[in-house]
């Protein structure tokens, strides 16, 4: 009898146990999922697609490699800042270290209190960052690290539009990026000659002029596409013969289909981007910091460059772009300052809602 | 203790009711909570460089969606194709759930393993699968010959051909199971009796599998007319529904009130179109088809 008992014990023991193991196992795995890297670890939020593996490759793994420090790559392209957003509201860990953001997310995520300052002490190479990334907004929340620039991506032998004004007069179905407003109007604005450079952008006052101009490409675009993948499935199920395609992702999936035959090119002037890689709210604020430093030494940047063909931060890059885009990006502060056209979102943020919705009228009519 | 639960036992024996108290609180503070959270953020001052300004109150974002020509193209738009494809699916899901009930052995577990198996796909996938074989260069423009290209996507019937294929399950399922309980003698009798076999389907078949018909077209009503994936991926830019508007405000403009406010309004719609449906097959349709909902 007592045996029986001692075995019921033993089990209830077990039971207990194992329930409070699995308790305990969940709650470590949850933290996984919801919070940041732990002290040996970090998360680096970076976009999606073909970006995020060059990033994981040529950034993330070396600096593993070099220190340690085991880095997960989170690839995403929405709905990061509202992450960062999330659990900070909810008192909780950040999901991410370490982010890098463009445009009004950055604005929103510095605005919101959701970033750290940069402490440019630990993070030396950011000397060799170009001025123009530097000045153009505030990097006190996040250091600059790459560009990129929008390209026009085409059939070979196909008629196609070889600048953005031929987006109007080029008898072939064209695409255009319709997920997002900014680049179709600054081609729109470009295109404008109502106020200098892209400035109707900013001038409610020079909205009409600016989305006749937008409306006139929209009659030759057959596809208001909305990432990467529809690019080249329109391109491939012959929806379009041409489109405005970020130059770097162009050239990385034309790498990639060697069966087709697909070109790139880039206008001397074009819409773009580029990305401030921020510290958010993290406890591991020293090891993220050093990993900026790490992604903008020049050895790292140039093979970063080499693999994806995005527009490096460090400007000693500059003297070994690869074959595929020497000639095509800028070697000089004063050139890149004229060669990408970002839309500044401390500028716009007043009148998005106005631009967007004016934006999908057009486009949906 | 075991008094307590034999008390517990006892009670529940009496009010048998109380068994669901466990899932009402669930609900009320997984799905009441967020949906109470949604109709406040709905009522926030929308803000210029966050998502939205706190501690304000407003009701501008609802007086925007009456105003705005292009929200309420949406909202028209995401009723009608939700119409559509609540129609088709109605109509293709009897047919297949029809033929599943009167197959039998291995030829009805691969029709319904079909279905079974389409479920488990993600959405995304099965709707992305369509873009290659709707493509001018795509498969069915291919096998369609010379009578081609015919224009498959970028448009409503691309969309609703992604919606009906993935909301098919939907209604198949739930109109199998009604059939299942049906005595296959009552058919045999109707065309004994000399009712043709159309005649025995509409009038046998039809009436009983009329809660799985409202089952399935009440799920592929509330699902295609806030559907995102498919519009997304299948339709042109005209072609856009109220979740794509509110996914535009979330991710475009960081707009939070005005997509809350969308929201809200397509959970009302769709909540009214549910509730006139079934309003009209209880006052029109065969008795105890809406045994059970609302």
């Amino acid at each position: 009898m007592d045996t029986g008992s001692d075995a019921s014990r033993q089990r209830s023991r077990l039971s207990r146990r194992a329930a409070l193991g699995a308790i305990g196992g969940t709650t470590v795995a949850l933290a996984g999922c919801t919070g940041g890297g732990s002290a040996d670890s970090l998360t680096v939020s970076v976009y999606g697609g073909a970006y995020g593996n060059v990033f994981e490759e040529e950034v993330a793994d070396p600096f593993e490699a070099e220190t340690g420090i085991s880095v997960e790559v989170a690839k995403a392209w929405s709905n990061r800042v509202t992450k960062l957003r999330s659990a900070q509201s909810g008192g909780g860990e950040p999901p991410f270290d370490v982010i890098g953001l463009s445009g009004f997310n950055y604005l929103s995520a510095r605005t919101e209190g959701l970033l750290q300052s940069v402490r440019y002490e630990n993070v030396p190479n950011a000397e060799k960052v170009w001025p123009f990334f530097r000045e153009y907004r505030t990097d006190e929340y996040g250091v600059p690290g790459e560009a990129g620039p929008l390209g026009i991506v085409y059939k070979e032998g196909k008629p196609h539009a070889e600048s953005w004004a031929e987006f109007t007069t080029t008898d072939a179905p064209a695409g255009m990026n319709g997920g997002y407003w900014k680049n179709p109007l600054i081609v729109s604005a470009l295109l404008t000659d109502a106020a200098p450079g892209i400035e109707e952008l900013y001038d409610p006052d020079q909205y009409d002029p600016m989305f006749s101009t937008l409306e006139e490409i929209a009659a030759n675009v057959a596809s208001w596409y909305q990432g990467g993948a529809d690019v080249w499935s329109a391109l491939d199920g012959g929806t379009i013969d041409y489109g405005g395609f970020y130059f770097a992702s162009g050239l990385a999936g034309i790498d990639n289909r060697p069966e087709k035959e697909y070109g790139m090119l880039l206008p001397e002037q074009s819409p773009g981007y580029f990305t401030n890689f921020c510290v958010t709210n993290t406890d591991r604020r020293e090891e993220s910091e050093q990993f900026l430093d790490f992604m903008l030494d020049t050895e790292i940047q140039t093979n970063w460059h080499q693999s994806g063909y995005y527009v490096p931060a460090n400007q000693e890059v500059a003297g070994s772009y690869a074959d595929r885009v020497a000639g095509d990006y800028p070697t000089t502060n004063e050139e890149l300052e004229s060669f990408l056209l970002l839309g500044n979102s401390e500028r716009l943020a007043e009148n998005q809602s106005t631009l967007s919705d004016r934006f999908t009228q057009v486009i949906s009519s | 203790m075991a008094g307590a639960f034999a008390d517990l036992r006892d009670g529940l024996g009496r009010r048998p009711q109380l068994l669901v108290v466990p899932v009402l609180v669930f609900e009320l503070l997984a799905f009441g909570g967020a949906i109470a959270y949604l109709v406040r953020l709905s009522f926030y001052e929308s803000a210029t460089t966050a998502a939205y300004r706190s501690g304000t109150w407003t009701l501008a974002n609802y007086a925007e969606l009456v105003s705005n020509g292009l929200l309420q193209e949406r909202l028209l738009f995401s009723l009608r194709v939700g119409a559509i494809v609540t129609a088709c699916s109605l109509l293709l899901g009897f047919v297949y759930a029809y033929a599943a009930w009167r197959a039998s052995g291995r030829k009805r577990t691969l029709l319904l393993g079909a279905v079974l198996v389409e479920l488990l796909i993600s959405i995304v996938i099965k709707v992305y699968a369509w873009k290659p074989l709707l493509a001018p260069d795509g498969t069915v423009n291919d096998l369609l010959g010379g009578v081609g290209p015919v224009e498959l996507l970028n448009n409503e019937v691309g969309v609703v051909i992604g919606l009906v294929y993935s909301m098919l399950p939907y209604v198949v399922l739930p109109v199998y199971a009604t059939l299942a309980t049906l005595d296959e003698t009552l058919l045999e009798a109707a065309r004994e009796l000399g009712a043709s076999r159309a005649r025995s389907v509409l009038e046998i078949v039809v009436p009983q599998a009329m809660p799985g018909l409202l089952a399935g077209g009440v799920t592929a009503f509330a699902w295609s007319t806030v559907a995102y994936a498919a519009p997304s991926i299948l339709g042109s830019t005209a072609e856009r529904t109220i979740a794509n508007e509110a996914g535009r405000f979330i991710n475009g403009t960081y707009d939070w009130p005005r997509a809350a406010a969308l929201s809200v309004e397509a959970i009302l719609v769709v909540l009214l179109a549910t509730a006139l449906a079934v309003g009209l097959v209880r006052r029109f349709g065969p008795r105890g088809a809406t045994e059970g909902l609302l």
